[in-house]
């Protein structure tokens, strides 16, 4: 069942915290909610399961209104970042609350607690308190029990924001599976990029109460449409320069940039991933940024560099496989050449605040 | 000379993680204990303990006489009674108050967190005070009580009213206290699983607050059978039948019947050492249900 929430809005006091927010959220599909602290994602989350009520706009499951709805009324699964379980009962009366609450018979009580318990492999573990438990298990308990009342959309905030990295990655990996079998429309709130992208099948980037952009995590990636989610979204390096006459130059670099064909110059943002670089020992087209390398260090299976554009002294960090740094047989203070094969450009229009324009340039 | 001594010998004979929570130097952590114990011993231990002593002087069938006297008996029977009406009807003020306040935002949350205190801050003399001045023979609905053949001061109504006054804050402040300090999180999600209000309250609520709960109606149920203050302006002290224990005490006393009134005395010395045993079963049962 798809979740639609039109044109919402939801300030505490004099704080806005969501601004005109549209989501549309596809039945069966796992969406993240990706932004800083602060975005507004959480209260998005409360609002859409009922526990805020929003100054403005809609919310709809399946097509229905829910505005109005209480939280109970609208069958929705809640999965909160510190787990929420309740300490004073068991692992099974933890599961089986909802269950509890909508008077069904033992038997079906029973019958549909072991079948999830089985399922988050917790079989054995229905006599503890959530206390004995690990915080990934607790978190999984927390994920049964708000899918035990079969709720027709499963809300999920930060959910493995208090767990340590191991643990979260098993989690994410589990949750993919899970989405899988089940096909629960899902939405969950997270900070962490590596978690939307790897997990979800869109991400929808917020910012300031605000959706930034929403779309499928390489699209994001590849295009972000506004400086926010260009700097947000992967590790990108940032060059400033400007713009004129359709090109745009970042001190030796210098692409093309159709979008503003004025002599007049405009201050222009370069974003440049670490993957669309090369680095290379000579020049091989002319186009090539010149930068001196100022540290290499070996982290795992990748080289971190960190580099010094030449002559604007930016500092640029790229990400090199160990056997293609050795190829290049370079070290700390030699000189050598960037290539960019692709690069974000955003100007900014003079007299206006927001607005930027941006043009994705690759194949440089 | 003390801390350098101190300062030369610490690092060599406690371990750098215990002198960080012990903190205080050796030497002065000694003389800050015995002084801490001394006081207790002089003014907590020593007293209670001679309450005692007065109290079975005369033996025990003197001790037995003087707690089984009917003047005693029914100031036992009114104090329990008071009691019974005063501890509920702020158990139950006390779960409205806490559940409101910690849970819920509105207007005028900061006025009623402050008036909640103020049983506590004002003089139990006044507040009895402020019940003859409303509802004695002179007071603003004297007449109209009167009139109905209603009477409040010098009997067992002003009594409840003045112990349910001294014994306000009690089970509010500690049930405050308690679920501010554990959040909204898991109301909210009984209520997302589908829970009504009352089987949130009773299923999630109420058993996660209930040694908080326990802790506040034990302090006010103390208090409710020690109050002398406020009952005392408001009884009239009229032996057999407006006496409380501990006015019955102060009566015994004041006949210099001594070993009487400290047998009577006694009773609620018991009744304050259950409070305190009552009191560390349940931060201790609390502490074993965090785990």
């Amino acid at each position: 069942m798809g979740l639609e929430v039109r044109d919402l809005y939801k300030s505490f006091g004099e704080t806005p915290a969501l601004r005109g927010i549209d989501l549309h959220v596809a039945s069966g599909s796992l969406v993240a909610l990706l932004g800083p602290s602060g975005s507004g994602k959480t209260t998005l989350l409360r609002v859409i399961a009922g526990l805020e009520v929003p100054d403005a706009g809609q919310v709809l499951i399946a097509g229905e209104e829910q505005t109005r709805r209480s939280p109970r009324e609208r069958n929705i699964g809640l999965v909160f970042q510190h787990y929420a379980l309740f300490n004073h009962l068991s692992v099974f009366e933890n599961v089986a609350f909802g269950l509890r609450v909508r008077r069904r018979p033992k038997a079906e009580v029973e019958e549909r607690v072991r079948e999830l318990l089985g399922f988050i492999q917790l079989e054995g573990y229905e006599a503890r308190r959530p206390g004995q438990l690990s915080g990934g298990q607790r978190q999984r308990v927390a994920l049964a029990r708000a899918l035990a009342v079969q709720p027709r959309l499963l809300l999920l905030d930060e959910p493995f924001g208090a767990l340590d990295a191991k643990v979260r990655q098993e989690l994410r990996a589990w949750l993919r599976r899970l989405h899988d079998e089940l096909h629960i429309t899902s939405l969950f709130v997270t900070h962490d990029q590596d978690e939307a992208f790897e997990v979800a099948d869109r991400v929808v980037v917020m910012n300031n109460g605000a959706i930034e952009q929403a779309g499928a995590p390489e699209e994001l990636f590849e295009s972000p449409t506004n400086m926010f989610v260009a700097d947000f979204v992967g590790d990108a390096n940032v060059l400033q320069g400007c713009a004129r006459c359709g090109r745009a130059v970042f001190g030796a670099l210098d692409i093309p940039y159709p979008e503003y064909q004025d002599e007049q110059p405009l201050a222009a943002t370069a974003y440049l991933r670490s993957h669309d670089l090369e680095l290379r020992r000579t020049r091989n087209g002319g186009g090539e940024l010149p930068v001196r390398i100022v540290q290499a260090r070996r982290t795992g299976s990748t080289v971190k560099l960190v580099l010094v554009a030449l002559p604007c002294l930016s500092t640029l960090h790229l990400d090199m496989r160990p056997e293609e740094w050795r190829r290049l047989e370079l070290q700390p203070e030699d000189t050598a050449y960037l290539a960019v094969h692709r690069a974000s450009v955003f100007t900014r229009r003079p007299g206006s605040e927001e607005a930027f324009d941006s043009w994705t340039s690759s194949g440089l | 000379m003390t801390t350098t001594q101190t300062q030369v010998e610490r690092p060599a004979r406690v371990p750098a993680r215990d002198s960080a929570r012990a903190g205080a130097p050796s030497l002065g952590r000694w003389l800050l204990t015995a002084a801490a114990l001394a006081f207790l011993g002089l003014f907590l231990f020593v007293p209670l303990a001679l309450v005692f002593a007065k109290a079975l002087e005369k033996g025990l069938s003197a001790y037995a006489a003087a707690i089984t006297e009917p003047d005693a008996l029914s100031a036992i029977r009114l104090t329990l009674l008071v009691t019974l009406i005063a501890v509920p009807l702020n158990t139950v003020f006390g779960l409205a108050a806490g559940w409101c306040i910690a849970k819920f935002e509105f207007r005028g949350k900061s006025v009623l967190t402050t008036l909640i205190d103020l049983p506590l801050a004002v003089s139990p003399v006044v507040a009895g005070l402020v019940f003859v001045l409303l509802f004695g023979s002179g007071g603003a609905l004297g007449p109209w009580l009167s009139a109905h053949e209603v009477n409040v001061i010098f009997a067992v109504p002003g009594i409840v009213l003045a112990t349910t006054f001294v014994t306000f804050s009690y089970v509010a402040r500690e049930l405050i206290a308690f679920m501010q300090a554990q959040g909204r999180e898991e109301e909210a999600a009984a209520v997302v699983l589908g829970a009504g209000g009352v089987q949130t309250f009773l299923r999630i609520t109420l058993p996660r607050i209930k040694w908080g709960l326990l802790y506040g109606v034990t302090l006010a149920n103390a208090r409710a059978m020690g109050e002398f203050g406020a009952v005392s302006v408001v009884s009239g002290h009229i032996r057999g039948r407006t006496n409380t224990v501990p006015l019955h005490v102060e009566v015994l006393y004041n006949e210099y019947a001594f070993s009487a009134a400290f047998a009577v005395a006694s009773l609620l010395v018991l009744v304050a050492l259950v409070t305190l045993v009552a009191k560390k079963t349940v931060a201790w049962r609390a502490r074993v249900e965090k785990r």
